[in-house]
């Protein structure tokens, strides 16, 4: 029997800039919707540290394209899961 | 003593004064998230806050840290601090020779530096600030604000 996809959501700002996405950054969200359903946080990027002390926060990040990243939650294909997507100026280094 | 030397002497005093000031505000900002908080708490709070608010206004002066009390500060050599402020972890007071550093950078280096220290050795202290700074940034991005307030509302769609 294949395996359960996991459920995702999106908050609703996320879910907009979403259907406006084009090209490369389109379809290389769409890859990575779909490696979530399948594989969950696993394939979520790298965790993002928190802007109070540096430790971990609870958000992970995931490079679509050039300036665009998805952010979401380690609990992002659970309940109260979601991800964000938007543009940074640069990328990060190390 | 000159009059240049004593000059310089209460700018680098102002600065400190400054620095610790700044701290006092984010401290208060902290205790404004305590739940279950009592009026005199409240009352006590605002005091503070007015307080605090003056002695920013009064040390509103243009002068930043020296390099040497930045590295003082932040325990560590002056060329550490001389790398981090050419990476632009720490940031430089404009048009200002020697160098000087904001107050503001020190606060938030300082903030990481000690999670920082447990988590990684001295070598990739540098690539541990920047990663920080980088996180930091983007999830203060106007569009990453705007899903965490979303998400904490509980305002999600079905993908």
């Amino acid at each position: 029997m294949a395996a359960k996809d996991f459920a995702l959501r999106a908050t609703p700002a996320a879910a907009a800039v979403i259907e406006r996405l084009r090209g490369t950054a389109r379809k290389n969200y769409a890859a990575f919707e779909a490696e979530l359903r399948k594989q969950g946080c696993r394939v979520a990027g790298y965790r993002l540290l928190g802007p109070e002390d540096g430790g971990y926060s609870d958000f992970c990040c995931r490079r679509l394209v050039d300036d665009w990243r998805a952010i979401t939650t380690p609990a992002c294909c659970g309940k109260g899961g979601w991800p964000s997507v938007g543009t940074v100026p640069g990328g990060r280094r190390g | 003593m000159s009059s240049g030397t004593a000059s310089a002497q209460l700018r680098r005093r102002a600065a400190l004064a400054r620095l610790e000031a700044e701290e006092l505000a984010d401290a208060v900002s902290e205790l404004r998230t305590i739940s279950g908080s009592k009026s005199e708490l409240e009352h006590a709070l605002e005091r503070v806050e007015v307080l605090s608010a003056r002695v920013q206004k009064a040390l509103d002066l243009p002068g930043g840290l020296s390099v040497a009390q930045a590295a003082e500060r932040l325990e560590v050599s002056e060329p550490t601090v001389r790398k981090w402020l050419a990476e632009g972890l720490l940031e430089r007071v404009e048009d200002h020779k020697p160098v000087e550093i904001a107050q503001r950078s020190v606060i938030d280096v300082e903030r990481v530096l000690d999670t920082v220290r447990e988590s990684y050795p001295a070598r990739r202290w540098s690539e541990a600030l920047a990663a920080f700074l980088h996180d930091r940034d983007l999830l203060g991005q106007e569009w990453a604000r705007e899903g965490v307030e979303q998400l904490r509302r509980g305002e999600l769609v079905e993908r």
